[in-house]
C-alpha cells in the first residue's frame, strides 16, 4: 500500500513542477489569451484523478481491508485529501479562486503533496516539517486568492498559526525523543508519566492546532471567513484530516503504553468536546453570515476528531463507518461552502443576517442546501451529522459530562439552525431590490444535501 | 389475495408521494388540474385505507411489508408494520388529508411547496407510523418539522418568526434528548434509570406536539401564527405525529408504571384546565377550535396511558378520530364566519349552524365529540370503580376535569355571545352580496354528527376482530 502512496507523492511532485513551469510561461506578456489557463486547470484535474484512481485500485486489492480497516487510515485520509482538493478546484471554477494569480495551481498541488507526506510519514520530525510547510503554503494561497483588505490579516494569522504549530511540534519532538530515543511514532511507548507524556501532550496540542479546534482555530476561522470560498473549503477540510491523524498518533501512543494512561486518552475527548462547545457558542453570537457559516464549519473539526478517535457503530462494519466519517466532513463542508458560493451576494464577509432577510424566499435551492448543511453539522435528528454525534455516546457512556456536552452542542446547533431558518425563509426582505439568482445551483450540491438527509434516516448507530 | 393486499397497502402509503410529484409537474397556472389531481390522490389514499381496514378486519394483512436491497455485504431493509395500534392513525391521516383537500382549495398566491406539503407530510407520517422502533421514527418526524416551519414562515403573521424559533428549539432539543437516552437504554438495559428517563422525555416530546400548554410553551403563538387555511392540517399533522410517539411508547409497555400514569394524568388535566381558562379569555373566535382540539387531545393522551394494552388503541382512536372530524369542520366554519361575518349578520340559519358547529366540540353528551367522550369516561369509571372508593387523588382529577369542561362550555357561550354583539354593530350594510356559502354548509354539522356516531361503532367492531 505504501508503494502506491509513494507513487502518488512522486506523481504530485512531478506535476507540481510541470504546473509551475506552465504558470511561469503563462505570465509572459504574449500569452494573455491563456489568462484563464484552462490547460493548467485540466492538467491539475487530471493529475488528481489519476492519483485517486491509483489509490482506489490499490485499496480494492487489499485482502484485509474489510476486516481491519483501521490499518488503512493513511490511505483513506490521503484519498479524501485528494477528493477535497478536487472539490476545491471544482468550486474554484465558480468562485474564480485560482484563475487570478500566477502560481495558484502550483500552490494547490504543493500543498496537497505536503499534506500527503504529513499523513504518510511515521517520523515526527518530517510530520512537523510537512505540516508547517502546508500551513505556510496555505497562507500564500489564501493571500493570493483573497480580494480586499483582509489579505494582511489572513496572512498574518496563518503565519502566526504556523509559528505556534512549529513551536508546539518542536517541543513535542524534543520531549518524545528525549523520553524514548525513537524517531518513529509507531514504535514509541511511554514507560512512565514523565517527559514522554509531556511530549504527547504537545503532540495533542499540535494536532488540535493543525485541525483548527478551538481555541486554536483563530487562523482557520479568519481564513475561512475572509478568503475565497474554495480556499476556505480546502483549508478547513484538509486541516481537519491532518490534525486528526496527529491526534490518532497521540492516542495510539497512550493506548500502547498501558492502562495507566487510559485517563489521558479520556482527557483528549474532554479537550475536543470543550472545543466543540466553544465553537458553537461563538457561532450563536455572530451577526455576519459568512462568520456564522465559518464557525459552524469549524465545529466539524472537533466532531470529526472525536468520532475518528472514539466513535463506534454496532450496526455498520468498521470500514463503512470510517468512510462515513470522512465522507461526512467532505460532503457537509462542500454543501456549506458550495451553497454559499452559489448565493451571491450573501457570501461576502460584510453581509449580515438582517441584510438578507427573506433571501430564501427568492432563492430557494441554494438556501435550502445551506440550511441542510448547517442542520447536518449541528447534528439535528434526521441528518447524517446526528448519527456521527450519536456514535460517541456508547463509547463514552461512563462520562455523563461528555454526553451532556454532546447534547448541549446539538441544542445550540438547533438554535443556530432555527435562527438561520428564520432569517432565510420567514422574515421579509427589508430591501426592495433584493436580487434573484440567475444561475441555478448544480446537481452535485443537491446530491450532497440529499446524502446528508437520507443517510440520517438510517439508524446505523446503537 | 396476498398480492392484492400488498398493492392496497403500497397504494395507501405511496399515493401521497405520487400526488406530490404529479402536482409539481403540472404548470403553476393550471390550478384546476392541480386541484383535481390533489383531490383524486387524496380520495385514492382514503379509499386504499378503507380497503386496508377491511383486510385488517378479515386478518388478511401481512405482519410486515418490507422493501429491501443488498449492496455487497450491506443490507438495507425498509419495513412497515400495520397493526391494531397504528391502523387508526393511518386512517386519521388519510381522512384528514382528504378532508383538507375538499375543504380548502389550492390557490395561486402561494408556492408549489404549499400545494404539495400536505401530501409530503402525509407520506412522512405513513412511513413513521409503520415503524416499531423510536430510533427510526423520531428522526424522521423531527426533521420533517422543517416543512411545518416553512409553511408557518410564509403565513404573513406578525410573530411567525419567534413562533418558529421557539418551537424548533424546543422540539429538536426534546427529540435529541430522547434519542440520546435511547442509546443509554440500549447500553444499560430496559430496567435502568436511563430507560425511565427516556420514557418520560419521550412522553414530553409527544405531548408537546399535541400543543399541551404545560409542555409546549409555544402553544398560543402557534395557534395565532398559522395560516387560517393551512393551520388545521398542520395542527393535525403535529397531533398525529405526537400520538405516533405516544403509541410507540405505550405499545412497548405491558403495564404502565404508576409514576408515568400519574405524570400523564396530572400534566394533561392541568393543561385542559389552562386551555379552558384561556378559551374563556380568548377574543378571537377563529382560533377557538384549536383550543378545543388540544383539550380533547389531552384527554386522548390520558386514555393511551390509563387504559390497558388490549383496549387503549380503539378507545383512543375513537376519541381522536371524532375530535379531528369535529375540529376540521369547526375550523372551516369559523374561517367562513370570520371571512364573511359582515355579510351574514342577520341570517339565523348561519347563526344556528355556527352554534351547532361549536356544540360538536363542546362535549355535550351524544353530540359530536360528546358521543364518544362520555361512553369512554363511563367505561373508565366502571373499570376503576373500586379505585374511586379508595384513592382520593382520583376525586381531584375528576373535579379538575369537570371544572375544565364547565369552563370550556362557558367559553363557547361567551364567544357565541361576542359574535352576536358583532352582528348588532354591523347590520347597516349597503351592499347586497350573494351568498358564497353553499347549502352543504348547513347540513355539515349533521354529517359530522353522523360520523361521530359511526366512528365509535367502527372502532369497537374492529377491536372485536383484530388479531395483529
Amino acid at each position: 500500500m505504501n508503494s502506491a502512496i509513494e507513487i502518488v507523492i512522486i506523481l504530485l511532485m512531478l506535476s507540481s513542477i510541470v504546473v509551475l513551469m506552465l504558470e511561469a510561461i503563462g505570465q509572459k506578456p504574449h500569452t494573455t489569451a491563456l489568462i484563464e489557463r484552462p490547460h493548467i486547470r485540466l492538467f491539475t484535474f487530471g493529475v488528481i484523478i489519476a492519483a485517486i484512481i491509483i489509490l482506489v485500485i490499490n485499496l480494492s486489492r487489499e485482502p484485509f481491508l474489510s476486516r481491519r480497516p483501521h490499518l488503512f487510515f493513511e490511505s483513506f485520509a490521503i484519498l479524501f485529501l485528494l477528493i477535497n482538493t478536487f472539490i476545491a478546484l471544482y468550486l474554484g471554477k465558480k468562485t474564480r479562486a485560482f484563475l487570478r494569480n500566477g502560481d495558484s495551481f502550483f500552490l494547490l498541488l504543493a500543498s496537497l503533496t505536503a499534506a500527503i507526506i504529513n499523513i504518510w510519514t511515521d517520523f515526527l520530525a518530517i510530520k512537523l516539517i510537512a505540516s508547517t510547510g502546508w500551513l505556510i503554503i496555505m497562507a500564500s494561497l489564501a493571500v493570493k486568492t483573497t480580494i480586499g483588505g483582509k489579505k494582511a490579516e489572513i496572512g498574518l494569522k496563518l503565519s502566526f498559526s504556523a509559528l505556534l504549530f512549529f513551536i508546539l511540534g518542536l517541543l513535542a519532538t524534543y520531549f518524545i525523543f528525549a523520553a524514548s530515543l525513537k524517531a518513529e511514532l509507531s514504535n514509541i511507548t511511554l514507560e512512565s508519566a514523565g517527559f514522554g507524556l509531556i511530549g504527547v501532550v504537545f503532540l495533542v496540542l499540535m494536532g488540535m492546532s493543525l485541525a483548527g479546534v478551538a481555541p486554536f482555530s483563530f487562523a482557520h476561522v479568519d481564513c475561512a471567513d475572509g478568503s475565497n470560498l474554495s480556499t476556505s473549503f480546502l483549508i478547513l477540510s484538509n486541516a481537519m484530516i491532518q490534525g486528526a491523524s496527529h491526534l490518532l498518533d497521540a492516542k495510539m501512543i497512550l493506548v500502547r503504553s498501558g492502562p495507566e494512561f487510559a485517563h489521558f486518552v479520556s482527557a483528549i475527548a474532554y479537550i475536543l468536546a470543550a472545543g466543540l462547545l466553544i465553537t458553537w457558542l461563538r457561532a450563536l453570537d455572530q451577526s455576519k453570515i459568512r462568520r456564522t457559516a465559518t464557525y459552524v464549519a469549524s465545529s466539524v473539526a472537533p466532531l470529526f476528531c472525536l468520532s475518528l478517535l472514539f466513535g463506534t457503530s454496532a450496526l455498520l462494519p468498521k470500514l463503512i463507518f470510517v468512510l462515513a466519517l470522512f465522507a461526512f466532513v467532505t460532503i457537509a463542508l462542500f454543501a456549506l461552502f458550495g451553497s454559499l458560493a452559489y448565493s451571491d451576494p450573501i457570501y461576502s464577509p460584510w453581509q449580515t443576517w438582517e441584510d438578507i432577510a427573506g433571501y430564501g424566499r427568492r432563492n430557494r435551492m441554494p438556501s435550502l442546501y445551506f440550511l441542510v448543511a448547517i442542520a447536518s453539522i449541528a447534528g439535528l435528528p434526521g441528518t447524517l451529522g446526528y448519527f456521527i454525534k450519536l456514535s460517541l455516546i456508547a463509547p463514552l457512556k461512563d462520562s455523563y459530562l461528555f454526553n451532556i456536552v454532546i447534547f448541549i452542542s446539538i441544542a445550540m446547533g438547533a438554535a443556530c439552525t432555527m435562527r438561520i431558518f428564520v432569517f432565510l425563509f420567514s422574515k421579509q426582505s427589508l430591501r426592495i431590490d433584493q436580487p434573484s439568482l440567475e444561475i441555478s445551483s448544480p446537481l452535485t450540491l443537491m446530491a450532497a444535501s440529499l446524502i446528508l438527509i437520507i443517510l440520517g434516516f438510517f439508524p446505523f448507530v446503537r | 389475495m396476498e398480492t392484492f393486499a400488498n398493492y392496497i397497502v403500497y397504494s395507501m402509503i405511496f399515493s401521497p408521494i405520487f400526488a406530490a410529484i404529479f402536482i409539481t409537474l403540472i404548470p403553476t397556472v393550471d390550478l384546476s388540474s392541480k386541484i383535481t389531481l390533489s383531490r383524486f390522490f387524496a380520495f385514492l389514499g382514503f379509499f386504499s385505507f378503507l380497503c386496508v381496514l377491511a383486510l385488517f378486519i378479515n386478518n388478511q394483512l401481512a405482519p410486515q411489508y418490507s422493501i429491501s436491497f443488498k449492496l455487497n455485504d450491506f443490507y438495507v431493509n425498509f419495513a412497515l408494520e400495520i397493526n391494531k395500534y397504528n391502523i387508526f392513525l393511518f386512517g386519521a391521516m388519510s381522512a384528514s388529508l382528504m378532508a383538507n383537500m375538499i375543504l380548502y382549495e389550492l390557490n395561486d398566491t402561494k408556492s408549489n411547496v404549499h400545494q404539495v406539503a400536505p401530501f409530503i407530510l402525509a407520506f412522512i407520517i405513513f412511513i413513521t407510523l409503520g415503524q416499531k422502533d423510536l430510533r427510526v421514527a423520531l428522526p424522521i418526524i423531527s426533521i420533517s418539522n422543517f416543512i411545518v416551519y416553512f409553511l408557518i414562515g410564509y403565513s404573513g403573521k406578525d410573530r411567525r418568526s419567534s413562533t418558529i424559533f421557539h418551537m424548533g428549539i424546543f422540539l429538536f432539543t426534546c427529540d435529541t434528548l430522547v434519542l440520546i437516552l435511547l442509546q443509554y437504554q440500549e447500553i444499560d438495559g430496559p430496567l435502568s434509570l436511563a430507560a425511565d428517563a427516556m420514557i418520560i422525555v419521550a412522553i414530553v416530546s409527544g405531548l408537546s406536539r399535541l400543543a399541551l400548554p404545560l409542555l409546549a410553551p409555544f402553544m398560543k403563538s402557534l395557534f395565532l401564527n398559522v395560516d387560517e387555511a393551512e393551520g388545521p392540517f398542520l395542527i393535525i399533522y403535529l397531533q398525529i405525529a405526537g400520538f405516533a410517539i405516544l403509541v410507540l411508547i405505550r405499545s412497548g409497555l405491558d403495564v404502565v408504571p404508576d409514576y408515568i400514569e400519574n405524570l400523564v394524568l396530572v400534566l394533561s388535566l392541568l393543561s385542559t384546565l389552562y386551555l379552558s381558562i384561556a378559551a374563556v379569555f380568548e377574543d378571537r373566535p377563529h382560533i377557538l377550535p384549536y383550543y378545543y382540539v388540544t383539550f380533547y387531545a389531552a384527554l386522548t393522551a390520558i386514555i393511551i396511558f390509563l387504559a390497558d394494552l388490549d383496549s387503549f388503541w380503539y378507545l383512543f382512536a375513537s376519541l381522536l378520530l371524532v375530535n379531528l372530524a369535529s375540529f376540521l369542520h369547526c375550523s372551516k366554519s369559523s374561517l367562513m364566519i370570520s371571512q364573511f361575518k359582515h355579510l351574514y349578520t342577520m341570517q339565523p340559519r348561519i347563526k344556528a349552524t355556527w352554534f351547532l358547529s361549536l356544540c360538536l366540540l363542546a362535549g355535550i353528551p351524544g353530540l359530536g365529540i360528546g358521543a364518544t367522550f362520555w361512553p369512554i369516561l363511563y367505561w373508565f369509571v366502571a373499570r376503576d370503580a373500586p379505585i374511586f372508593q379508595t384513592t382520593s387523588s382520583w376525586l381531584y382529577y375528576a373535579i379538575l376535569l369537570a371544572l375544565s369542561m364547565i369552563l370550556l362550555s362557558y367559553s363557547l357561550i361567551i364567544n357565541y355571545h361576542k359574535d352576536i354583539f358583532y352582528k348588532s354593530e354591523k347590520t347597516h350594510s349597503f351592499i347586497d352580496y350573494s351568498s358564497p356559502i353553499n347549502k352543504f354548509f348547513y347540513v355539515s354539522p349533521l354529517i359530522i354528527e353522523a360520523i361521530s356516531l359511526l366512528i365509535p361503532w367502527v372502532t369497537f367492531y374492529v377491536s372485536t376482530r383484530a388479531v395483529l
